[in-house]
């Protein structure tokens, strides 16, 4: 084994597959209100920044593979109020799941329009070490 | 409505176990928590999740969400992990090999 791992640092991205680029920037641009980053000039692979980690939301089929959607809450968006958001997202005419709570979190998933299905996220519980998120 | 954060991204497991060797021996992450189900690994800015599905009855998929790994060097990074590979099947041949010398040996004449 490695004794000490390959030195990861970051994560750089995480890819997020969609079938239609256009309908996936209004999505994650406008409706979710992410920037899209300076950095990302191609139009098969759109580059968005979710706070600390780079969405690389891209075509499958422009990269020479199938499209298949991320299972469910393959990513946690953090909102600071996850009620709140699902009003917002409602109004905008999104399908909202039903709010949870676990007791330490609250949680509501929403799909994009390729299907993925991403979680609107928010701990209110404090961690072990008394810090909140 | 604002993203603030991504909390955490999420991939599953058919087997927690062997999944924690890959990610805290070979990948070499910090688990953050562990339950029975799942394993919370810090990837330098965010928290990996690794879940089993078949604990809520939910089917197992391999995700198409690739995952970046920023490396220092991704060359070396490379031949580091194939080494690594070939370590182990080196290994676990010469288990087999043992485990045919002890079954041989003790096999009635």
């Amino acid at each position: 084994m490695v004794a000490d791992g390959i030195g990861v640092e970051r994560v750089d991205y995480i890819r997020v597959p969609v079938t239609d680029i256009e309908e996936a920037n209004r999505f994650y641009g406008e409706l979710l209100g992410l920037p899209r980053s300076p950095n990302s000039p191609h139009d098969d692979w759109v580059e968005y920044e979710a706070g600390n980690v780079t969405l690389a939301v891209m075509t499958p089929h422009t990269h020479d593979y199938d499209f298949t959607a991320l299972p469910p809450a393959t990513i946690a968006l953090r909102v600071a109020d996850v009620a709140a958001a699902k009003a917002t997202l409602e109004a905008a005419g999104l399908e909202v799941g039903e709010l949870w709570d676990s007791g330490a979190c609250r949680g509501a998933g929403i799909e994009d329009p390729a299907g993925n299905r991403i979680l609107l996220h928010r701990r209110y519980a404090p961690y072990p070490d008394g810090t909140l998120p | 409505m604002q993203v603030e954060h991504v909390d955490f991204v999420s991939f599953l497991t058919q087997d927690l176990a062997r999944a924690k060797r890959f990610y805290t021996e070979v990948i070499g992450l910090e688990v953050e928590t562990e339950g029975e189900h799942d394993l919370e690994l810090r990837a330098g800015q965010v928290t990996l999740d690794i879940f089993d599905p078949s604990s809520i009855g939910q089917p197992f998929a391999p995700s198409p969400a690739g995952l970046a790994l920023r490396v220092p060097d991704v060359d070396a990074t490379r031949a580091e992990l194939e080494a690594t590979a070939l370590a182990e099947r080196n290994k676990a041949a010469s288990l087999a090999m043992r485990a045919h010398e002890l079954r041989t040996a003790l096999e009635p004449t």
